[in-house]
């Protein structure tokens, strides 16, 4: 599904991403760990196509296209949906208002017809109701006045209306008490199919215990450095990151 | 060293039609003529019209335009407004059209007359626009509501003005709101060609008359659009204003409040939409003489291309004007590096017992907001739609009744249509 070669990335004239190589097979769930300024973030804008990260070197394919060619709303329409560490808030414009185009937009990109309101409505409602999110909450401007949490069970909402085939999520467990962590947790697992492949992007194992990967990638200074299963989670919580730090120096 | 200012064409012509009329003028006309011919046209040198210079910005001035400049145009009432069930009052250059309005089907508690220009004007206050439309305009329309009528009927004052040949047009407007009396009045103001529009509104509320207000500037992109609208309000009245700013080639549109009485509330909201080389200038003044009344202005500004806006504001609060609340809130919103907006929101305070605020911002679209945007598959021209959409929306909030709302909502957007398919 998602295949990473050589990537390199530069943000403000500093490379930080040197030679990352990924490949995340559709049904699979493959964790992201490593310390802070790892370069993990910078991973995922350069996926979903945010200006200023640019790619110096190496290829990104989805299912063999070249997303890099793409501009950001392309991606998305091809099935790339990023879960911000840090969703925007977005004054005037309101959540209802902003699934709708965001739907619409990609339905009408892939050629295919648009959603009715009847239609979209019931799929709002089924969804937000799996993710504890008011009626209410949906009728306010997208995430002002939102929780840390009411934000991130709002991104998985998007995901799960907008269906995508590869979701990035970066650090959604963030900000994230117990209940939430488990909402958001089902919330993912829901959409876990064997056509769909996630990479999330974690600080903390935690939350793989609740979404548990099939794999366990550890970044450092722009690399993959090590792979391993559920397990390596585990040894990372235990030990920390010392190690990758001064080794990929 | 003394520099004479060479005369522009523009007030040579003004001048000279100025001494014609004034052989046969008396009263107020008279008085506005005799100030014309003692002011000249405003520039740049004089404070309220520092970035709004007619005499660089108006080419001409045009002969005033007569009945029969009418001619043969369609004078189609836009659907958005007509499906709002309006009471039309249609005016074209500056003259009420019978056959086009429902003069026969007023409102009740409605009335509708036209008398001298002479009669209803003031005189004392000399101002450019008021001088104009007061020397220039042969009438004026006086529309009334009733005390304590509630007019659920929309009315739309409709304006056109025919530039098939190069006019101006004047139009005098007096409304005078009843005690308690409460309506909805929309304007619009429309045209074709290159002409010039200048227009009076002199609007009363007596105590506890509520006015929802929405005006349409929708000129032609040739056209010079003047408007002052001087609004007074009684004890515990109530003015909402929303004006969505989209015409003209250059205009000014001035308003000076005054609270006459406590306990007032006004409520000014401006969605100002430009593009190309269009100017637009709000100038609002508000003089709080009395106690207890609140202002609060909202401005939202989107200009594309070289379009420049202009807000001016000043809020007087004057030594007995205790409990006041003034707000002014200027928000700009560039879409291209050849944009401006000039924003001057003033402050004069002569009491301590004052609440007011003022600011202004201008501002690009902000990248953030829309990658996010993007990152959820929608397309550029759209999410930057949705953001300007938004910020606008600030000011559209304000309009009370929620098919004027929505009616105003959708021109709005049709501005942006025409920005997405550009
Ligand atoms: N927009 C930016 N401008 C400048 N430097 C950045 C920017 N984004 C990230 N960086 C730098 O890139 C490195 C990686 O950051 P990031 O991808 O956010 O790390 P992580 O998400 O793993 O904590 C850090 O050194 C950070 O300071
Ligand atoms: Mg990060």
């Amino acid at each position: 599904m998602l295949s990473i070669k050589n990537l390199h990335a530069v943000v403000d004239g500093q490379e930080i991403l040197r030679g990352l190589n990924l490949e995340v097979p559709a049904g699979e769930v493959h964790a992201i760990m490593g310390p802070n300024g790892a370069g993990k973030s910078t991973l995922s804008y350069v996926l979903a196509g945010k200006a200023g990260y640019e790619v110096t070197k190496g290829s990104v394919t989805l299912n063999g296209e070249n997303i890099l060619e793409m501009q950001p709303d392309e991606r998305a329409s091809a099935g790339v949906f990023l879960a911000f560490q840090y969703p925007m808030e977005i004054p005037g414009v309101p959540t209802l208002t902003f699934l709708r185009q965001a739907l619409n937009s990609q339905l009408r990109t892939r050629g295919e017809d648009e959603m009715s309101t009847p239609d979209f409505m019931r799929l709002i409602r089924e969804k937000s109701a799996e993710l504890k999110i008011e009626q209410d909450m949906l009728k306010r401007a997208v995430n002002v006045g939102f929780s840390g949490g009411e934000k991130k069970r709002n991104e998985v909402l998007q995901m799960a209306v907008l269906q995508p085939k590869l979701c990035v999520l970066d650090e959604t467990d963030s900000g994230l008490d117990i209940d939430a962590l488990r909402i958001v947790s089902d919330g993912v697992n829901a959409l876990r199919s064997p056509d769909r492949a996630f990479v999330i992007i974690t600080h903390y194992q935690r939350l793989l215990d609740y979404i548990v990967p099939d794999k366990v990638h550890v970044l450092s200074k722009g690399r993959i450095v090590r792979t391993g299963d559920k397990d390596l989670a585990l040894e990372l919580e235990d030990k920390g990151y010392a190690e990758f730090e001064e080794t990929a120096a | 060293m003394n520099v004479n200012i060479k005369k522009s064409a523009a007030e040579l012509a003004l001048e000279a039609q100025v001494e014609v009329l004034l052989e046969n003028a008396s009263g107020g006309q008279a008085q506005a003529l005799e100030s014309l011919r003692h002011n000249g046209m405003p520039h740049r040198k004089l404070e309220p019209w520092v970035y709004t210079d007619l005499r660089n910005l108006v080419r001409d001035t045009y002969r005033p335009a007569t009945e029969a400049d009418r001619g043969a145009g369609d004078f189609k009432i836009d659907p958005a407004l007509a499906a709002l069930g309006v009471c039309k009052i249609v005016r074209v250059n500056g003259f009420l059209q019978d056959d086009l309005s429902d003069l026969d089907a007023l409102p009740d508690g409605v009335s509708l007359k036209v008398q001298d220009i002479t009669a209803g004007v003031e005189v004392d206050e000399h101002h450019f626009i008021a001088d104009m439309v007061t020397a220039f305009a042969s009438n004026s329309l006086v529309l009334e509501v009733a005390p304590g009528a509630n007019v659920e009927q929309p009315i739309l004052l409709a304006n056109f003005t025919n530039g098939s040949v190069p006019v101006a047009a004047y139009a005098h407007t007096i409304v005078k709101m009843g005690e308690g009396a409460s309506a909805t009045i929309i304007e619009s103001l429309e045209g074709e060609g290159d002409y010039q529009s200048s227009n009076l509104l002199d609007v009363s509320l007596s105590d506890k008359a509520n006015l929802n207000f929405v005006r349409w500037q929708n000129e032609d992109v040739a056209a010079v659009h003047l408007a002052l609208m001087r609004l007074t309000l009684g004890e515990a009245s109530k003015w909402q204003g929303f004006t969505l700013t989209e015409g003209a080639r250059v205009s000014r549109n001035e308003m000076a409040i005054r609270f006459t009485a406590p306990a007032a509330d006004a409520h000014i909201s401006v969605a100002k939409l430009l593009r190309g080389e269009q100017h637009g200038d709000t100038t609002i003044i508000v003089d709080h003489a009395v106690p207890e009344c609140d202002s609060n202005e909202i401005i939202k500004s989107v200009l594309e291309d070289k379009a420049r806006g202009i807000f001016q504001g000043k809020v007087i609060v004057r030594p007995g004007a205790h409990g006041t609340d003034g707000r002014q809130a200027s928000d700009a919103l560039l879409l291209s590096d050849q944009a401006e907006m000039d924003s001057k929101p003033e402050l004069e305070i002569y009491n301590d017992d004052v609440q007011c605020a003022h600011g202004a911002t201008v501002g690009e679209i902000d990248e953030d907001l829309l990658f996010y945007l993007r990152a959820r598959g929608i397309p550029l021209k759209e999410a930057e739609s949705l953001l300007v959409q938004a910020h606008v929306g600030g000011a559209l909030e304000s309009i009370q009744n929620e098919d004027v709302k929505n009616a105003m909502t959708g021109l709005a957007a049709r501005w942006l249509t025409r920005r997405a398919s550009s």
